[in-house]
């Protein structure tokens, strides 16, 4: 037999190698040698602390008992690594970008970084994982046991108790860079999970080939053996299943080593398979030792310690020292891996949220806070496993391993409807997460947690059997009359069904701050938007301050580090950068990374007073971008219209100008005109003056020539004031509705009676049309055309045909005549005044006619237009028909 | 999300990398389906028969996960890629 001395050399000379392990491993990790220490290998090793103490000697005594009930527990952690694509990368990548430091910073930074959320999943961890790490010292005890009968297990369990703390505050809080990985401690626990897969799959070996004879017999011997048959308890099996999953992704210390340990997100990819890999070769050989153990063993003895016992009823030694270790080993990782998570979530939730409060000067004022959190951290470990060897001691203490794990999971499991809807469902908020998690931890103590304390501990036998003061509807065991089931399924079924309705309803009914939305947002957007929401206003806060209270959480190395850099991004030198909101987050972000989520908002809220973004500040940011992009439009709009005048300005001023030069233009031209026949009438006025021998008819030629001079001056005269008046708009108009046949005879005679002679052909059927207008200016027009054509017509026989059409209530007259027509480029200046095409002044035109005739047109709402392409000089005239009075 | 129009349709490579992210979806699901299936016929059946079906079971869902997250693993989901119920397909 061994002896008890020899077995505590072993162990101690194993702890002293794992210490070796993680002190070189933490010395390459700080000579930047981290490759290796940072694999998916040591990423799926460490996942497996899942297989405790409880795994390595309860799954052999689970299934002893109920057969092939045990492997439910690795099934529902296979399907949750199986499926990481849906719900673990999501929670390792929101781990990462965020710096989550525990399962209860994770949820309290979810719901608005509520300090009340943390605390309160923390007591539930606190209060979840006691009985588990009371199941490892019993585990470590009752192994004890075995080798050294003559040991008091409180004792042992005791010492336990103190060496696993001793170790776990010289491994998990050596390192004063809080929010560093453990690599010493995750290396630890990979060598220990090699160790403990090692010892169970040696044993199984032993146990088919080396005891039962291999394969065939020990199925025969299994066919034989009690649990021969599968007693398949469905609801059980289903619920043992979701239970496991759910624990999985909810233990603080699966939490701790699945995100926060997390270094590298495809490690995950890698551990999808490997970890379920490990699962499956660890519950290989459970069947096996079990059925072998009862066949084999005395009906007295413990299944849960066959592990231990029936390589050592077959006198292998040393292979039951490997199994010792195995079981050592899986027991020290799961108490060391869980009492840092806790003590993480302690110190972080509940020691230094008081201590802040307790700081009335506000954190800046205060002491170093790293010793503060790591000091809380020690105590929180001393604190946990103090518990849990309590509760080991005070509890059933003989209770099967199994069904205290199973009230643990339960437990923990309460986490899950805040932590799945928290990173899914936005809407999810902190008043349903607190509420839900609450009553599923209420119901779970009164339903599975109090009684497995025992019928007299707390719950009296009375209460149990009938209920709190004889009311059989609150049974503690049959809830709401719901009799008849398997306790552990019955307060899973309540405890997570109160618990998600709590939670949907509590959501669906509060509404939440503006940071637990931002949070909210970001959570469930992680993908999309991987850093975190703005949660921080303009500060007025000096930097010194905030440098002053990091130094003390972060060290001050590190923080100065972390001041320089934002400077120089700032592009700033020296170690102050500016209190930009963006500097704020990323100061709390690195923070929360050492004291969690809430504490460090927190405190960054004392020294900043608080100035967190509110909807009131979201509001008025939106309000004054809101008018921004109105004055800009505004703005455009001005300078728009600005242009649009400066555009017409400059139009007016080159129509003035060219109005300028119209005008002088028009001075030259007419003082030319009227200089004309006034030097021939003074010239032959002076003849007549001074000549006495002039003949009568000299005299009467040259009194005509100064009459007809008079009276081309007084044409012009008249011509000018008929267009100034046009164009002034003031000449008035008389209407009269007659018919245009008429007018044209009278524009016909008035033209004929001029000089030269023109053959005119008209059409009197097409001209009987009523026009209404005034027949005189009309006339005046009909005048002026006709008697240019008779002026200017070159051609040898001198013809004008007068084409009038009706088109709708337009009047349509064109006079054509036989000429040569108008040069192209001279068509546009016949309507200018004093257009004269080549000197005809003998023909005794003023050069105003056409001029004069398209002012009376325009006023008389027609046109008069030169008409290319008729083979002579040829116009159109168009005028408004009468109103329905075509004859 | 920006106003470019999505494609209507990958490039096959992308198709395929989509589909096989469905099935990391449902992998769990079949997972589940699989390993609850036992509870219909198991009450009464051999104990080693039961062991026979839960461990084939288990190293085939083992197998099928390694064959989905190995070129998963690579996968950046950047900017909702993978979460976007939107996109196309």
């Amino acid at each position: 037999m061994l002896s008890f001395n020899l077995l505590l050399a072993v162990c101690l000379a194993y702890v002293l190698f794992l210490f070796l392990v993680a002190f070189l491993t933490e010395k390459r990790a700080r000579a930047g040698k981290t490759a290796w220490l940072r694999s998916p290998l040591v990423y799926t090793l460490s996942i497996s602390i899942y297989c405790t103490a409880w795994t390595f000697y309860g799954a052999v005594g689970y299934a002893a008992r109920s057969g092939l009930e045990f492997v439910t527990i690795y099934l529902g952690p296979t399907i949750v690594m199986i499926g990481w694509w849906l719900v673990l990368r999501k929670l390792v990548r929101i781990g990462r970008t965020q710096r989550i430091t525990s399962i209860a910073d994770m949820i309290s930074s979810r719901y608005g970084k509520s300090t009340l959320m943390g605390v309160l999943v923390t007591i539930l961890a606190v209060v979840g994982t006691t009985p588990y790490i009371a199941l490892q010292l019993q585990s470590v005890t009752l192994a004890f046991g075995v080798f050294a009968p003559e040991g008091d297990a409180v004792a042992t369990g005791f010492w336990v108790a103190i060496g696993l703390a001793v170790f776990t505050v010289i491994f998990g809080t050596r390192n004063l860079d809080v929010n560093e990985r453990h690599d010493g401690v995750v290396i630890a626990i990979a060598v220990e999970a090699v160790v403990k897969l090692v010892a169970l799959c040696a044993v199984g070996v032993f146990v088919v080939w080396g005891v039962a004879g291999g394969i065939a017999d020990a199925t025969r011997i299994l066919d034989a053996s009690p649990i021969g048959g599968w007693e398949m308890q469905a609801e059980r099996w289903v619920t043992l299943t979701f239970l496991a999953g759910a624990a999985f992704l909810c233990l603080p210390r699966m939490f701790h080593v699945l995100v926060v340990e997390s270094s590298d997100e495809r490690h995950l990819a890698t551990a999808s398979w490997a970890v379920p890999t490990y699962l499956l070769l660890i519950s290989l050989f459970v069947i096996p030792i079990a059925t072998v153990g009862l066949a084999v063993m005395p009906e007295t003895a413990n299944p849960d310690l066959f592990v231990l016992t029936v390589p050592l009823a077959f006198g292998q030694e040393g292979l039951a020292m490997l199994a010792f270790m195995g079981g050592f080993s899986a027991a020290t990782s799961m108490v060391i891996v869980a009492s840092i998570a806790l003590s993480t979530m302690v110190s972080n939730h509940i020691v230094l949220p008081i201590w802040l409060s307790a700081q009335s000067g506000g954190a800046k004022l205060s002491g170093d806070v790293r010793n503060v959190v790591l000091l809380s951290r020690r105590l929180s470990i001393a604190g946990v496993l103090a518990l849990g060897y309590l509760y080991f001691r005070f509890s059933g203490g003989g209770a099967a391993l199994a069904a205290m794990g199973l009230i643990a999971f339960v437990g923990v499991a309460q986490v899950l409807p805040a932590l799945v809807g928290g990173i899914f469902w936005r809407g999810a908020t902190r008043v349903g997460a607190g509420l839900g998690v609450a009553v599923g931890f209420l119901v779970w103590l009164y339903t599975l947690y109090l009684p497995s304390l025992g019928p007299s501990s707390v719950l009296s036998a009375a209460t149990l059997a009938d209920g709190p003061f004889g009311i059989a509807l609150l049974r503690p065991q049959a809830l709401f009359g719901v009799q008849d089931m398997d306790p552990l399924v019955h307060a899973v079924f309540w405890s997570l069904a109160l618990n998600t309705l709590a939670f949907f309803i509590g959501s669906l009914l509060s509404f939440p701050r503006p940071l637990e939305r931002l949070q909210g947002a970001t959570f469930v957007n992680i993908y999309r938007y991987s850093d975190s929401a703005r949660g921080w206003g303009q500060s007025f806060v000096e930097a010194e301050d905030l440098l002053v209270m990091a130094q003390r959480i972060l060290g001050a190395a590190d923080a100065q580090a972390l001041f320089v850099a934002a400077a120089a991004e700032q592009g700033k030198g020296g170690y102050l950068p500016d209190v930009t909101p963006e500097f704020l987050e990323r100061l709390e972000r690195q923070l929360s990374g050492s004291v969690g989520a809430a504490t460090a908002h927190a405190m960054l809220g004392q020294i900043t007073g608080g100035v967190t973004v509110s909807v009131e500040d979201l509001m008025r940011v939106a309000d004054e971008t809101a008018q921004m992009m109105e004055q800009q439009s505004q703005l455009q709009a001005k300078s728009r219209e600005l242009e649009r005048t400066a555009r017409q300005l400059r139009d007016a001023n080159e129509k003035l100008t060219q109005l300028s030069i119209q005008k002088d233009g028009f001075l030259s031209q007419i003082s030319h005109e009227l200089r004309t026949p006034m030097t021939s009438i003074r010239a032959f006025s002076e003849i007549l003056m001074e000549d006495k021998e002039l003949s009568d008819a000299d005299r009467r030629k040259y009194s005509s020539i100064i009459h007809d001079e008079s009276r081309r001056l007084t044409r012009l005269l008249d011509d000018l004031l008929d267009l100034s008046v046009l164009e002034n708009g003031q000449v008035r108009l008389d209407y009269d509705t007659s018919m245009l046949d008429e007018i044209l005879d009278r524009a016909v005679q008035a033209a004929e009676s001029g000089a030269q002679e023109i053959e005119i052909a008209r059409r009197a059927s097409d001209e009987r049309i009523a026009v209404h207008t005034d027949p005189d200016r009309l006339a005046q027009v009909l005048i002026n055309v006709i008697s240019n054509a008779a002026k200017y017509c070159d051609a040898d026989h001198p013809k004008l045909k007068i084409e009038v059409l009706q088109s709708g209530d337009r009047v349509r007259i064109d006079l054509v005549d036989n000429g040569s027509g108008i040069p192209k480029d001279s068509q546009d200046l016949i309507f200018e005044k004093f257009a004269r095409l080549g000197d005809q002044r003998a023909a005794g035109g003023t050069g105003l006619g056409l001029a004069i005739s398209r002012e009376i047109m325009a006023r008389l709402s027609g046109s008069i237009d030169y008409l290319p392409g008729q083979g002579g000089a040829a116009f159109r005239i168009e005028l408004p028909a009468a109103q329905a009075e075509a004859a | 999300m920006n106003d470019r129009p999505e494609p209507m349709f990958l490039a096959r490579e992308t198709y395929r990398r989509r589909r096989l992210m469905d099935a990391a979806r449902f992998l769990p699901f079949l997972g589940f389906f699989i390993f609850v299936v036992p509870t219909l016929w198991a009450d009464g059946a051999g104990t080693a028969i039961g062991l026979v079906y839960l461990f084939a079971a288990w190293a085939i869902l083992i197998v099928m996960a390694y064959l989905i997250a190995r070129p998963l693993r690579d996968v950046d989901p950047q900017a909702g890629e993978a979460d976007d119920p939107d996109r196309a397909d």
